[in-house]
């Protein structure tokens, strides 16, 4: 059965999400929809209550406890990209976050970030194409400069709405994934399957992401700030409007293992976060 | 030894983007230590190494957000790798 939360931010949306999960026998789902606005205000005080409750529940990821914060900067590293650059703001990002990457690995092996995925996908360009070799010389492509691009020139010529797909996962990693970044270079046609799906409609740039399993207290609210903050940029690098964030998990879980009063808990904790911003607001 | 904090600050101006006199208006009004997020840590770390020709300088176990998220701890950090290596 499939479910859809339609909301107004990503906290918000956090929290439906969750009552909906929670009230659920099993606290999981298939095919979960959640979709907010990409410009929604984000409630840092939100990943702070999360973060407590991370921490007050021991809920380590090899060992480490992943912050909200950490979390989103796997997809989109905030604190690196400086719009006030204009024109060179996207090169800067790119630059400085190939050097994080070395720090990264240093510390972390093999171990890819999301982000990283995005910018230094991993392929084998065919040495007798010149455009291979052009898109990645280093045998790596920066997919999300080369939608930027493209989407850039589509805003202003044949505003094709659907060719700009972006593939995290990698053919090895043990998934089904049909898109293959370098091959399938055509703008039109197969293949229509992806990670992730920018959608340029109205001169707003929309982003659908597909997880194949989402954990919704220790990923799920990074999750949806790190991919606002990637819609963000990639609308402000197009010069499209900000358009809505859909997160669908083929499969979702609350997490409920934790112990449904505790994860009850935390969700009544958050909900309070937004009536008191609430009242704050409008009084 | 060659000053690591006005190494790392222009560093941290070239990964922000802004002038240095900028950033050091931003040192002067939070009390001489400014937070820095864990990416900026690491990439101003990494350019750091490169700049002093120190690659490997940091270790796996430095990369803390203790160590990592203010210019003063970073700071202190590179100044303790670099004596324990030798530097300059």
């Amino acid at each position: 059965m499939a479910y859809l939360i339609d909301s107004t931010s990503p906290s918000q949306a956090w929290v439906e999400a969750m009552e909906t999960l929670i009230g659920l026998r099993t606290g999981k789902a298939v095919n979960f929809n959640v979709a907010f606005p990409g410009d929604a205000e984000e409630h840092p005080e939100m990943a702070h209550v999360i973060d407590d409750f991370l921490v007050e529940h021991d809920l380590r990821h090899e060992r480490e406890i992943l912050a909200v914060e950490t979390v989103a900067n796997t997809i989109f590293p905030q604190a690196l990209y400086h719009p006030h650059l204009g024109d060179q703001a996207a090169a800067l990002l790119y630059e400085n976050y190939e050097l994080s990457m070395r720090m990264h690995r240093r510390r972390k092996g093999g171990k890819d970030t999301y982000f990283n995925r995005l910018t230094a996908y991993p392929v084998s360009p065919d040495p007798t194409k010149p455009r291979d070799l052009e898109l990645a010389p280093e045998g790596t492509l920066n997919q999300l400069d080369l939608h930027v691009q493209r989407m850039r020139k589509q805003r202003n010529s044949a505003h094709l709405s659907s060719s700009y797909e972006i593939g995290v996962s990698h053919p090895v990693d043990g998934e089904l994934r049909v898109q293959a970044p370098l091959r399938d270079k055509s703008m039109t046609g197969f293949p229509c399957l992806s990670h992730i799906s920018l959608t340029l409609a109205d001169d707003a740039v929309h982003l659908t992401a597909t997880y194949r399993n989402q954990t919704f207290i220790t990923r799920a609210y990074g999750n949806y700030l790190g991919l606002s903050r990637l819609l963000r940029f990639i609308a402000n690098e197009t010069g499209a409007r900000v358009g809505e964030v859909e997160v669908v998990a083929t499969h979702a879980d609350a997490e409920l293992k934790i112990g449904p009063p505790a994860v009850r808990g935390l969700v009544d904790r958050c909900r309070g976060e937004f009536a008191t911003r609430a009242l704050v607001a409008h009084a | 030894m060659t000053d690591t904090k006005g190494m790392l600050l222009d560093q941290l101006a070239l990964v922000r983007g802004r002038d240095r006199t900028h950033l050091d208006s931003q040192l002067d009004a939070a009390g001489g230590d400014l937070e820095i997020d864990s990416k900026e840590g690491q990439t101003v770390a990494m350019r750091m190494e490169l700049l002093l020709g120190m690659e490997g300088l940091i270790r796996p176990e430095d990369q803390t957000r203790t160590n990592l998220t203010t210019v003063q701890s970073l700071e202190r950090l590179i100044e303790r790798r670099r004596t324990e290596r030798g530097g300059d």
